[in-house]
């Protein structure tokens, strides 16, 4: 999608039928996550829920939302946690109108135009790319942006790899690349029949949205310079899969970002080490006087 | 029944593969010598023109980034061919469609090559395989749609003669389409598509092209020509065995002892040198299923199994036709009855550390001893 983008219009929320399948979790905390499937929209979504507070919309990474559990239960702590699957993703049918990023950037903040109130953006790795190209359109729905370990934005020459290319190495090397902690890597082995087709649809859809130009939006840099927003730029101290310095520079093109290392962690700090991450996000957001 | 030779002319000189990562996409360049590549060029086409005194038509293919295949162009060996031979049709099977960013390059590079062989070209098209995207980071989504939507684009190409059009579809956008020249051959050179599988092979049928399978053995050979036909026949179309056509690996000797040894060299590339698994395994190249269970570690593949089985495993399933020209000619008889016949016999002959003169005596000896004896199979099916 080249050229000219127009912010949605807002319009009248599509009466959504919504029904919880299960409780997902690990129940630890006392809180619950609801899995709701909702119909009615364009996109049939699955939607993890649960927590009471501000708003909190969270996009998550490109393996999935299984594993994202103890994220979600920390952030609900203290936030109302609303995180979509993006369609294609796990269970989810593709959706053929939704072909990038910028359009899932476009079905997320129509469904931000639902909450009562602007809402925290938290965006995972490829979700953090989704979070900026929502971000670069309208902001009226945003309270504050959060991004961990966020692709996007791509610099340098061009024989400078900025990403690991994820479907140029074995699950072993993938797991030492993007982990401190390989046994945390989210691999197929270990998986049961069911479990494995979400695996496998789930690389289908980072295929789907990006692989070229590859888990970027050239140019994007162009606008993330006066989003406005408070902004929060989360990576882990031990960070392989994006190349040196890299986020240094997001941290220099996202206008107002505040830069934090997360230690002892890759590339997906919230899988590594959840809870610490969700208490950044915390502190962040309270230091700021947010919702 | 009309032979086709054919070879992947492969670069057997590499270290052990413990030294390199993955035979395809990832070896590095300095482990090709280029005195010894272009010595390979000179040698695979000095069988190239054998086989055409043979009686073989000829067939290439294209692979990129592999010491497998020394043909990353198409277009450029089938129009050295096409000055190298003069009686030969010549096959190319096939342009990689789905993963070509630009189909008129094709149609141009065809057409062309149409008019330096005086009308001895025809055209496969295939999917790809998945090693090769990589390669042309090529989308691995959506590859079939492509494949057909670029194939609806060069046909219309060759065959608009009254000047430019306009083409814009989902993934192919061009303004002023004016293809000059055209194809020797009116409207356009004959068209083949390879298939693996049966999902693919209706809209060839109903296409009327040739249908094309690989070293798919007993089973799945006759599941595709099966499809085929079936096809045809809810269409209404009548068909003959010349619209389907087997590849086979082949090698002849004068006795069935030097054949084997012939074709165990054949097998140097599968069994000396491997290919990492991603480059096999791209996510979106085929249904989710199969790739569930290609991760599973499951592969139903004859070729597979029969790998498993030596020399012996590929003969019993029909993958190799393999001693001396009768022993040949009874393998491929019984291939021709089982599978339903076919009208096209295409001949790996040559592959791995096969040596130079052992493929031509095996050539010598298929022209001269066994396509005459199957030259009769393929005028009706078998069943």
């Amino acid at each position: 999608m080249g050229g000219l983008v127009v912010p949605p219009v807002a319009v009248a929320s599509t009466v959504r039928c919504e029904a919880v399948r299960d409780r997902v979790g690990t129940g630890d905390g006392g809180v619950r996550l609801e899995r709701v499937e909702s119909e009615g929209g364009r996109e049939p979504l699955t939607v993890y829920r649960g927590g009471s507070g501000p708003p909190l919309h969270l996009l998550h990474d490109e393996w999935g939302i299984a594993g994202l559990e103890p994220l979600l239960e920390a952030l609900a702590d203290d936030f109302a946690v609303s995180s979509p699957v993006h369609p294609g993703f796990e269970d989810s049918p593709v959706s053929p109108r939704l072909r990038g990023a910028g359009d899932l950037a476009l079905l997320h903040l129509g469904l931000l135009e639902r909450e009562a109130e602007p809402a925290v953006v938290v965006g995972l790795s490829f979700g953090g790319w989704v979070a900026l190209e929502m971000a670069v359109r309208c902001r009226h729905h945003i309270a504050a942006l959060v991004l961990v370990g966020p692709t996007g934005l791509r610099f340098g020459a061009p024989d400078e790899r900025n990403f690991v290319d994820l479907f140029a190495h074995d699950d072993e090397a993938l797991a030492a690349l993007l982990y401190s902690d390989p046994e945390k890597a989210r691999r197929p082995e270990a998986l049961d029949d069911e479990a494995l087709v979400r695996w496998v649809r789930n690389r289908e859809a980072v295929a789907r949205y990006g692989w070229e130009p590859y888990l970027h939006t050239p140019g994007l840099e162009d606008w993330t310079g006066e989003l406005g927003l408070p902004t929060l730029l989360l990576h882990g101290a031990q960070d392989r899969f994006v190349a040196p310095g890299y986020y240094e520079k997001v941290a220099g093109a996202v206008g107002g970002a505040r830069r934090r290392e997360v230690p002892g962690c890759g590339h997906y700090p919230h899988v590594e080490r959840p809870e610490e991450v969700a208490a950044m996000i915390g502190e962040f957001l309270s230091g700021r006087g947010a919702p | 029944m009309r032979a086709w030779y054919f070879s992947e002319n492969g670069y057997p000189y590499l270290p052990d593969k413990s030294e390199y990562d993955s035979v395809r996409v990832s070896v590095p360049s300095r482990l090709a010598d280029p005195r010894l590549v272009a010595d390979l060029y000179d040698r695979y086409l000095d069988e190239f023109v054998a086989a055409e005194a043979a009686g073989f038509g000829l067939m290439i293919n294209e692979h990129h980034q592999t010491a497998t295949n020394l043909n990353p162009s198409l277009g450029l060996l089938a129009a050295v061919l096409a000055r190298r031979t003069s009686t030969a049709r010549i096959l190319v099977l096939g342009h990689q469609l789905a993963f070509r960013r630009d189909p008129l390059r094709v149609a141009e590079e065809m057409a062309v090559v149409d008019n330096y062989s005086r009308g001895r070209l025809e055209v496969g098209f295939v999917r790809g395989v998945a090693p090769d995207i990589a390669p042309a980071n090529a989308h691995p989504l959506d590859t079939v749609e492509r494949l057909w939507e670029a194939h609806d684009l060069i046909v219309r190409a060759w065959t608009s003669l009254d000047g430019p059009f306009n083409w814009e579809s989902e993934h192919y956008h061009y303004r002023q389409v004016n293809l000059w020249p055209r194809p020797y051959q009116q409207p356009h050179p004959p068209l083949w598509v390879t298939t693996s599988s049966t999902y693919n092979t209706p809209e060839i049928a109903r296409h009327g092209y040739v249908c094309a399978t690989f070293l798919s053995g007993y089973t799945l050979a006759g599941r595709v020509f099966h499809a085929y036909r079936e096809t045809a026949a809810e269409e209404g179309l009548a068909i003959g065995p010349d619209r389907l056509a087997y590849a086979c690996m082949g090698f002849a000797a004068d006795s069935d002892e030097a054949a084997r040894e012939g074709a165990e060299r054949m097998m140097w590339f599968t069994r000396q040198t491997r290919t990492a698994p991603q480059w096999g395994r791209v996510p979106g190249y085929m249904p989710t299923n199969e790739l569930v269970q290609l991760l599973r570690g499951g592969n139903r593949r004859e070729g597979a199994e029969a790998r498993g089985g030596g020399i012996d495993g590929l003969i019993e399933n029909g993958i190799l036709f393999c001693g001396t020209p009768d022993t040949i000619c009874r393998q491929v008889e019984e291939h021709f009855k089982r599978t339903g016949g076919y009208g096209h016999l295409i001949v790996m002959g040559q592959n791995g550390t096969s040596g130079h003169e052992e493929t031509l005596r095996s050539i010598e000896l298929w022209g001269a001893e066994v396509l005459p004896r199957i030259a009769a199979l393929g005028s009706a099916f078998a069943d």
